[in-house]
C-alpha cells in the first residue's frame, strides 16, 4: 500500500489538516502537542475504524461534541488508487471510491456505508477481523496493524504481538506470501520454474500421468502404437508368407515323394519289363535249347528208328527169305508131291531138299532168335532210358517243388516285408505329421506367449489406469461428500439465520408498535425485549464441523476401500471429536451475538424520546428486513447449492461405483491374463524333439524294412528263376519220360512181334524137321506123298504164316519207315525251328535282357514275382497323375507366394520389431524420467513450502542482518517463532529475550523488525516518535537503513517526530519533509 | 579381357527409423551419394558395363525424390563415359504395374539411353561380339523359381562370355526356397561364366572361392543395418574367356559403418568418444552402475558422441541402450555443493530411499541444479 494524501477535518483537536506524502520517506515534524499523533490516529481511523462504533465516538471534535469528524485518505494498492472518506460522530458516513491508474480514470464509487470497512480490510489484508457493529467497542487490531501503525512511543509492542492472536487469517497470508518469498531460495525457485512446465505438461492435478495429445508420453505412446500397428500388419503378412512357405515346403516334399514314387514305379515297371524280357528271352533260349535237345533226341530216335527199319528190312528180308524158302518148300513139296506122286526115286533129291530146308529153317530160327534178342535188347535199353527218364523226372519234380517252396517262402516273406514297409511308411508319415503339428504347435505357443505377454502388459496398464481413475473418483467423491456436509451446515446456518432474523423483525415490529403506541400515549411501559440474533455457526465451528464430517466420510470410505481398521477408527474418532468441538464452539458464538444490539436488549431504547425511538426502530426494522431478505436469499442459495452438491455426490457415487467395477474388472482381467495357462514351450519343444526322434526312428526302420524288402525281392527273383528253370526241366524230363515210355512200349511190341516170329519160325522149323524126318524112313512114296501132302499143307500153312510174317515184317518195315520218315520230318521241322530260332540271337537277347535286368537294382525285387506289370503300369499312371496334381498344387502355391511378402517383408518386420522395441524402451524411459522429474518437483515444492511457511525463520534473517549492522555486530542473531512472536536475540551464543536489552536497543530492534515486515510487504509504515532513546550514531544508522529500505523495496516510511534534525539532512533529496506546524490547524 | 563392375542392394529410400532425425537424413542420403563413387570406380577401372543386381530401391514405389535423384546421378555420373548400366529389379523393388521399373513410369523416361532396365524375363544385352549379359528380373516380392536356372543354356558353338544377372537367395541360406532360390550349380548348368546376383548385403563368393563359374554377392555399397559383414563395396570382375575363372577385386566405395559397443566402464566410453569416426552409427549398450558424478560424465560423453543443437556429434549417429545402466544413490555432496538447504534436504531424502526411481530423481535434481547454477 502506498499513501498519497490525507485530509482531516474536525478530528479530535485537529480542525483541519492536509498532508501529501512522499514516495519514500516522509518526515512529518512539529513541536509537541501540535497534533502529530492525532494525525497518525486519523490515518488509523480512516483505514480501520467504522464510523458509528464506540471507538469512533472518541474522534468527534473536541470543540463540538455534536460535530462530525471527517477524514479522507487517498492511497494506492494493487494497481489502483482509492479514496476513502469517513465521517465520524453524528450521522456517520463512509464511502470508498476507486480510480484506475493505467489508464487513468476518474473515481467511481466502490462501496459505501458499512461495506466500506469490509472492503478496506480486504484491500489491506492485515488480519483485522470484520468491522465492529455500530456502538461496539471492539478495536480494529492485528499483528500487522501493530507493525505498520505503531502507536507513539510504543515501538516495543511488536514484541508482544503475535500472528496467532489475529482475528482474521489475511494477515498471516500476507506475511506468508511476502516473507515466504524471502524464505524461498532463488535457486530452488529456478529449479521449480524449470520443472513446472514439464510437470504441468506430463501430469494432471491429481498427480496422474496425463494422456492428452500434447504430452510427450502420449506422443511416445502414439508413436509406439503406430509402430506396433505397422508391426502387426507386417506380422500378419509375414505369417501368411510363412504359412505359404510351409505349405510350399510340404508340397515340395510331397512333390519329391511323388517324383520318387513315380520313378520307383517306373523303375519297377522297367525292371519288370526287363525281367519279363529276360524271362522271355531265357524261355526262348531254353525253348531253343530244348528244341536242340529234342532235335538231338529226335535224331537219336531216328537212328533207332533207322536201326529198327534196318532190323525190319532185315526181318522182311528174312521173312522174304523165309517166304521164299517156304515157297520154295511149297514148290519143293509141290514138286515132291509131284515127284512123290510121280516118283519114289526122287527120294534122294527129297532128302537133299529136306536137308536144305532144314538148314534154311535153322537159319530162320537163328535169325528169329537174333531178331528177338535184338528186340529184347531194344526193350531193355528202352526200359533203361525210361527208368532213367523217370528218375530224372522225379528229380526234376522234386527240384521244382523245392524251388517253388522256396519261392513261396520268399514271396511270403516279401509280402510280410512289404506290409512292414507300408506300415513303416505310414509311421514315417505319422511321425512327419506329428513333427509338423509339433512345429506348428510350437509356433502357435510362441505366438500365444507373445500375445499373452502383450495382453498382460495391456491388462496391467488398464488395471493401473482403472485404479488411478478409481482413486481419483474416490478423492473427488470424498471432497464432494465433504462439500455436501459443508453445504448442509451452511444451509442449516442460513435457515437458522433467516429464522432468527424473522423473529427479530417480528420483535422490532412489536417494539415499533409499542413505541408508536407509546408515542401516541397508548403505552407507558418500556418496550418489550427484542431477542438477539443468535449466531448459529461461527467460522471456527463451521470449519470444525466440516472437517469432522469430512474426516468421518473419508474414514468410512477408507474402511470401505481397505485402509487398516485402526487408521479408519482413529479418523472416525477424530471426526467425531471435531464435531463435538464444533458444537461446543458454537456456544460462545451465540453468546457473543447477544451483544449486537445492547440498546434493544437492555430496553434503553424505551427511554429515548418517542419520535427518535420510532425513527430508530423504523430504521432498524428496515435494516432487519433487508437482513432477513438477505438471509432468505442466502438460505435459498444454500438450498440450491445443497441440491447441486447432493446431485454431484449422487453422480460421483454412481461414477465411483462404476470405477470400482471397472477396476475390479481390470484386476480380474489382469489376474486372468497372469494366470491363464499356456502349454509350456519346453513341453512343446520336448514334444517336437520326440517327434523329430520318432521321424528319425521311423525313417531308419523304414530304411531297414526297405533293405529287407529289396533283399527279399532279389531272393524272390532268384527263387522264381530257379522255380521256372525247374519247371522247364521238369517239363523236359516229362517229355523225355513220355518219349522213353513210348519207345519202351514200341520196343516191347517189337519184342513181342520178334518172339512171336521166333515161335512161329521155331514151330515151322520143328514142323519142317518133323516133316523131313518121318518116323520111318522107310516110308513109301505114298506115305511120303501123303506125308508130303501133309507137309505141303503144313508148309502151306507155314507159307501162309511166313507170308503173314512177311506181311507183318513188311508192315513193320513200312511202319518203321513211316516212323523214320515222320522222325525225319520232325527232325526237319525241329531243325527248321531251331534254324528259325536263331539260337545265337536268342542267346544274345537273353544276355542283353540279363544285363538290362542287372541294371535294375532292386526293381525286380521290389516288384516281386507276384507283381503284375499291368498293375505296376496302372500304379505308374496313378503316380504320374498324383505328380501332376502335386505340380499343379505347387504351381498354385507358387502363385500364392508371389502375392506374399517374402524376405522383403521379413526384413521390414525385423526392422519394425527393433523400432517397436526402441519405442517401447523410450516410452518406458520417458515415463520413468517424467515420474522421477515429477517426484523431484513435488519434493522440492513441498520442502520449499514447508520452509516458506516458517515466516519467523524467514524474517529473522533480514532483521538480524539489519540489527547486526546497526549494533556493529554486538548481536549476532535474531530468532522469531512461526507467529513472528517470541523474539530472541543471540549474544555470544546465548539467546536472550528483548527485555534483557537496553531500552534503546529494544526500540531499535522493534523498529527494524517492523521495517523489515513493511519492506517485505512493500507497504507504508508509520513511525510515531520512535527511537527517542537512541543515540546520535544509532539514529543515523537507523536513518540510513530507512532510506535504503525505502529505496530498495520501494515502500513508504512516515516518520512523525518532534526532532526533524534527527532525520533531515541538508543534502538529502529522498526525504520529503512536512512541517506540521504549517499544515495543521487546531481547534 | 572383359571388365565389369558388379553392385547391388542400394536400397534407396531405406528408412533408418531407429536413428534420430538429423543423422537419419544423412544416412539415407548416403545411399544415393555412394552411386557417384560407384560410377567413378567404374570409370577408373574402365569397365565395359555396370551391373546392378537388384534391390536398388527399398520398395517398388519409392518416393519421387529417390528415383529422380537416382536417375540424375546415373545421368550425371556416366554422361561422358556412356557404357551400359544394367538395372535389375529385386525382391524389394520387383517390376510390376505401377512400379518404378515399369515402362510407363517416369523414371524410365528420366534414364539415359545407355542405362538398361531388365523389365521382362529373357533380357539379353551383347557386350561386343564376345560377351553377353543374360538376366531375369524379380516380378514379385517372393517366388520359388530359380531365376538363374531360367536363363537360357549355352548353345552349342557359342564361345562368348556369358554373364548371368539375377536376384535371389543361394541354396545355403535359410528360407531360400521362397526367395528366388539359386542352385549351387546354376552357373555351370546354364553355361554361365559369371553369375552376378544380389540380395545379401555382405560380399560372398559361391559355391567356393576357386569356382570356375562363380556366383557372387557384391554386398550393399552402404550398410543398412547392424551386423552386415562385408558390406560397403563393389566387385570389379575380370573375365578372360569361358572356362577360365574370373578374377574378382572387391573395391570399397561405402563411407558409413555400424559399430556395436558394450560399455562397462566410464574409461571405455572415454576411449570410444576419442576414437569414433563421424560416419559411424554407434550402438552403445550401457552395462554399468555408476556414481552420480560419473553419471554426469557419461551424459557429457554421450552428448559429445551424439551432438547437441549447436554442435555435431563425434559419431554419425548414436543409439543408446540404457537397460543395463544404473546410478548409485550416493551422497549428493559433490553434486550439490553450495546448494540451498531445501535442495540438499530433498537430495538426501532420495539418497536414503535408495530405489532406482529415487536414484533417477537424484540424477535429475543434480543435473537441473547444475544447469541452474550455471
Amino acid at each position: 500500500m502506498k499513501l498519497i494524501s490525507l485530509r482531516v477535518e474536525a478530528f479530535k483537536k485537529l480542525r483541519h489538516a492536509q498532508v501529501t506524502f512522499g514516495p519514500r520517506v516522509t518526515v512529518l515534524h512539529g513541536p509537541n502537542e501540535i497534533g502529530k499523533s492525532t494525525l497518525a490516529e486519523a490515518l488509523r481511523a480512516v483505514l480501520l475504524v467504522s464510523p458509528g462504533t464506540k471507538e469512533a465516538e472518541g474522534f468527534i471534535p473536541w470543540d463540538d461534541p455534536k460535530g462530525r469528524a471527517n477524514v479522507v485518505l487517498t492511497f494506492e494498492v494493487a494497481g489502483a488508487r482509492y479514496r476513502v472518506d469517513k465521517t465520524f460522530g453524528v450521522r456517520p458516513r463512509s464511502t470508498l471510491e476507486r480510480a484506475d491508474l493505467a489508464p487513468a480514470s476518474a473515481y467511481r464509487p466502490v462501496v459505501d456505508g458499512r461495506g466500506v470497512d469490509g472492503e478496506l480490510r480486504k484491500l489491506l489484508a492485515w488480519g483485522v477481523p470484520g468491522p465492529a457493529l455500530r456502538g461496539q467497542t471492539r478495536k480494529a487490531s492485528s499483528f500487522l496493524v501493530t507493525a505498520f501503525l505503531g502507536r507513539q512511543g510504543a515501538a516495543a509492542e511488536i514484541f508482544e504481538a503475535s500472528l496467532a492472536s489475529d482475528g482474521d487469517a489475511t494477515g498471516r497470508a500476507s506475511v506468508t506470501q511476502a516473507v515466504g518469498a524471502l524464505a524461498r531460495d532463488p535457486k530452488v525457485e529456478a529449479l521449480l520454474e524449470k520443472l513446472r512446465p514439464r510437470v504441468a505438461l506430463s501430469f494432471g492435478e491429481s498427480g496422474q500421468l496425463r494422456r492428452a495429445n500434447d504430452t510427450p508420453v502420449k506422443k511416445a505412446s502414439d508413436a509406439l502404437q503406430q509402430a506396433e500397428q505397422e508391426l502387426q500388419r507386417l506380422k500378419e503378412k509375414d505369417d501368411a508368407a510363412a504359412r505359404i512357405a510351409a505349405r510350399l515346403a510340404q508340397c515340395v516334399q510331397e512333390h519329391d515323394v511323388r517324383v520318387a514314387e513315380l520313378e520307383a514305379r517306373r523303375s519297377m515297371r522297367d525292371a519288370l519289363r526287363a525281367a519279363a524280357e529276360a524271362a522271355s528271352a531265357r524261355a526262348a533260349l531254353m525253348d531253343g535249347e530244348q528244341r536242340v535237345v529234342a532235335l538231338s533226341a529226335a535224331r537219336a530216335k531216328l537212328e533207332v528208328l533207322l536201326a529198327d527199319e534196318q532190323v525190319a528190312v532185315q526181318t522182311l528180308q528174312a521173312r522174304d527169305a523165309a517166304l521164299t524158302v517156304a515157297k520154295t518148300d511149297s514148290r519143293t513139296l509141290d514138286e515132291q508131291i509131284a515127284e512123290a506122286r510121280q516118283a519114289v526115286s526122287a527120294r534122294a533129291i527129297e532128302d537133299a531138299v529136306r536137308r536144305s530146308a532144314n538148314e534154311a529153317r535153322v537159319a530162320d530160327v537163328a535169325r528169329s532168335i537174333e531178331a528177338r534178342e535184338s528186340a529184347q535188347r531194344a526193350v531193355s535199353e528202352a526200359q533203361q532210358r525210361l527208368a532213367s527218364a523217370v528218375e530224372q523226372a522225379g528229380f526234376e519234380a522234386g527240384a521244382r517243388e523245392t524251388a517253388e517252396a522256396e519261392r513261396n517262402d520268399v514271396a511270403r516273406s516279401l509280402d510280410a516285408a512289404r506290409s512292414d514297409v507300408v506300415g513303416r511308411r505310414a509311421s514315417v508319415s505319422h511321425a512327419l505329421t506329428a513333427k509338423l503339428a509339433a512345429e506348428a504347435e510350437r509356433k502357435a505357443v510362441l505366438g500365444a506367449a507373445e500375445w499373452r505377454r502383450e495382453t498382460i502388459a495391456q491388462a496391467s496398464t488398464e488395471q493401473h489406469r482403472a485404479r488411478a481413475q478409481r482413486e481419483e473418483m474416490q478423492q473427488a467423491h470424498a471432497e464432494a461428500v465433504a462439500k455436501e456436509a459443508a453445504t448442509v451446515a451452511a444451509a442449516d446456518a442460513a435457515r437458522q439465520a433467516r429464522e432468527a432474523e424473522e423473529v427479530r423483525v417480528r420483535a422490532i415490529e412489536a417494539a415499533l408498535d409499542s413505541a408508536e403506541a407509546e408515542r401516541a400515549g397508548t403505552r407507558t411501559a418500556s418496550s418489550p425485549d427484542i431477542p438477539s440474533v443468535p449466531r448459529p455457526w461461527s467460522g471456527k465451528r463451521l470449519a470444525a464441523s466440516v472437517a469432522g464430517v469430512g474426516l468421518c466420510v473419508v474414514a468410512v470410505l477408507a474402511l470401505l476401500t481397505g485402509l487398516p481398521f485402526f487408521v479408519a477408527t482413529v479418523s472416525i474418532l477424530a471426526g467425531l471429536a471435531l464435531l463435538a468441538g464444533a458444537r461446543w464452539a458454537g456456544q460462545p458464538g451465540a453468546r457473543t451475538a447477544v451483544a449486537v444490539h445492547p440498546e434493544l436488549q437492555s430496553g434503553a431504547i424505551g427511554s429515548r424520546p418517542g419520535e427518535q425511538r420510532v425513527a430508530d426502530l423504523r430504521t432498524q426494522i428496515e435494516t432487519a428486513r433487508e437482513v432477513r431478505e438477505a438471509s432468505r436469499v442466502q438460505e435459498a442459495r444454500s438450498q440450491s447449492e445443497l441440491t447441486a452438491a447432493r446431485r454431484v455426490v449422487e453422480q460421483l457415487d454412481v461414477a465411483l461405483h462404476r470405477a470400482r467395477e471397472d477396476e475390479k474388472m481390470r484386476a480380474d482381467a489382469a489376474t486372468r491374463s497372469h494366470t491363464s495357462s499356456l502349454p509350456g514351450l519346453s513341453e512343446i519343444d520336448a514334444k517336437l524333439a520326440a517327434a523329430v526322434d520318432a521321424v528319425a526312428d521311423a525313417s531308419s526302420a523304414l530304411s531297414a524294412a526297405e533293405s529287407l524288402e529289396q533283399g527279399l525281392e532279389g531272393k524272390l527273383v532268384v527263387a522264381t528263376d530257379v522255380a521256372t528253370r525247374a519247371k522247364v526241366a521238369e517239363a523236359m524230363t516229362s517229355d523225355a519220360v513220355a518219349r522213353a515210355r513210348a519207345e519202351a512200349a514200341q520196343s516191347v511190341a517189337q519184342l513181342a512181334q520178334a518172339q512171336a516170329a521166333e515161335t512161329r519160325v521155331v514151330e515151322a522149323s520143328a514142323s519142317a524137321s518133323s516133316a523131313q524126318n518121318p518116323a520111318s524112313s522107310g516110308l513109301s512114296p505114298q506115305s511120303e506123298l501123303a506125308e508130303l501132302i501133309e507137309r505141303q499143307q503144313f508148309v502151306t500153312d507155314g507159307l501162309a504164316a511166313a507170308q503173314e510174317g512177311r506181311n507183318k515184317a513188311a508192315e513193320a518195315l513200312t511202319s518203321a519207315r513211316t516212323l523214320v520218315a515222320e522222325q525225319r520230318t520232325a527232325i526237319a521241322r525241329i531243325d527248321g525251328e531251331v534254324a528259325r530260332l536263331q539260337l545265337d540271337s536268342l542267346r544274345d537277347r537273353a544276355e542283353a535282357a540279363a544285363r538290362m535286368l542287372a541294371q535294375q537294382p532292386g526293381g525286380v525285387a521290389r516288384a516281386g514275382e507276384g507283381a503284375d506289370i499291368v498293375l505296376v503300369e496302372e500304379a505308374c499312371t496313378h503316380s504320374a497323375d498324383a505328380l501332376m496334381r502335386s505340380e499343379r498344387d505347387l504351381s498354385e502355391i507358387k502363385g500364392e507366394l508371389k502375392q506374399a511378402g517374402g524376405h522383403a517383408t521379413r526384413e521390414r518386420l525385423e526392422s519394425q520389431r527393433e523400432l517397436v522395441a526402441d519405442r517401447r524402451a523410450a516410452l518406458e524411459e520417458l515415463e520413468r524420467e517424467e515420474t522421477a522429474a515429477h517426484r523431484v518437483f513435488l519434493a522440492l515444492r513441498e520442502a520449499e513450502e514447508r520452509r516458506a511457511a516458517d515466516v519467523g525463520r524467514a524474517l529473522a534473517r533480514p532483521v538480524a542482518e539489519r540489527f547486526a549492522r546497526l549494533t556493529e555486530g554486538a548481536y549476532e542473531s535474531v530468532a522469531l517463532d512461526a507467529n513472528l512472536a517470541g523474539v530472541r536475540v543471540g549474544v555470544n551464543g546465548v539467546e536472550r529475550e528483548p527485555d534483557s536489552l537496553s531500552v534503546g536497543a529494544r526500540e531499535q530492534l522493534a523498529t527494524l523488525m517492523r521495517l523489515a515486515l513493511a519492506a517485505q510487504l512493500r507497504t507504508a509504515i508509520v513511525l510515531d516518535d520512535q527511537l527517542v532513546h537512541s543515540d546520535t550514531s544509532r539514529l543515523a544508522a537507523v536513518r540510513t537503513q530507512l532510506l535504503a529500505s525505502s529505496r530498495e523495496r520501494e515502500h513508504q516510511i512516515l516518520v512523525f517526530t518532534c526532532r526533524p534534525a534527527d532525520y533531515l539532512m541538508p543534502d538529502d533529496s529522498e526525504i520529503v519533509a512536512v512541517d506540521l506546524s504549517m499544515t495543521l490547524r487546531q481547534s | 579381357m572383359l571388365k565389369l563392375l558388379h553392385t547391388a542392394d542400394l536400397h534407396l529410400g531405406y528408412a533408418y527409423q531407429r536413428v534420430p532425425e538429423e543423422p537419419r537424413k544423412r544416412l539415407e542420403r548416403a545411399r544415393l551419394e555412394v552411386v557417384d563413387r560407384i560410377l567413378r570406380a567404374a570409370q577408373q577401372y574402365d569397365v565395359a558395363a555396370v551391373l546392378m543386381a537388384g534391390d536398388l530401391f527399398d520398395s517398388a514405389e519409392p518416393h519421387e525424390d529417390w528415383w529422380r535423384g537416382f536417375a540424375d546421378t546415373l545421368t550425371r555420373g556416366s554422361r561422358e563415359w556412356q557404357r551400359p548400366i544394367v538395372l535389375l529389379p529385386g525382391n524389394h523393388d520387383p517390376v510390376r504395374v505401377g512400379s518404378v521399373y515399369h515402362r510407363e513410369h517416369a523414371f524410365r523416361r528420366a534414364l539415359p539411353a545407355w542405362v538398361h532396365v531388365v523389365d521382362a524375363p529373357g533380357f539379353e544385352l551383347s557386350l561386343g561380339d564376345d560377351a553377353v549379359v543374360l538376366a531375369n528380373p524379380c516380378v514379385t516380392e517372393a517366388g520359388a523359381e530359380d531365376l538363374a536356372l531360367a536363363l537360357p543354356e549355352r548353345a552349342p558353338g557359342d564361345t562368348r562370355l556369358r554373364i548371368g544377372l539375377v536376384h535371389g537367395s543361394t541354396f545355403d541360406m535359410e528360407g531360400y526356397q521362397t526367395n528366388f532360390p539359386i542352385a549351387a550349380d546354376a552357373a555351370v548348368r546354364r553355361g554361365i561364366d559369371y553369375l552376378a546376383i544380389g540380395d545379401t548385403h555382405g560380399y560372398r563368393v559361391l559355391p567356393r572361392e576357386d569356382a570356375v563359374a562363380p556366383i557372387v554377392y557384391p554386398g550393399a555399397p552402404e550398410p543398412a543395418r547392424r551386423g552386415e559383414q562385408g558390406a560397403g563395396g563393389v566387385v570389379i570382375v575380370h573375365l578372360e574367356r569361358p572356362g577360365v575363372r574370373p578374377q574378382l577385386l572387391w573395391e570399397r566405395v561405402g563411407e558409413w559403418s555400424f559399430r556395436d559397443e558394450i560399455v562397462e566402464s566410464v574409461a571405455s566410453l572415454r576411449v570410444l568418444a576419442r576414437e569414433i569416426t563421424s560416419k559411424t552409427v554407434l550402438h552403445v549398450e550401457l552395462r554399468l552402475t555408476v556414481s552420480p558424478v560419473e553419471a554426469r560424465e557419461i551424459e557429457r560423453l554421450l552428448v559429445s558422441l551424439e551432438g547437441d543443437r549447436a554442435r555435431r556429434g563425434k559419431a554419425g549417429a548414436l543409439l543408446v541402450d540404457r537397460s543395463g545402466y544404473r546410478i548409485r544413490a550416493e551422497s549428493p555432496d559433490q553434486l550439490l555443493s553450495g546448494a540451498p538447504e531445501t535442495v540438499r534436504e530433498v537430495a538426501e531424502a532420495f539418497m536414503r530411499e535408495g530405489t532406482d526411481e529415487a536414484s533417477r530423481a537424484l540424477r535429475i535434481l543434480a543435473d537441473l541444479y547444475a544447469e541452474v547454477s550455471q
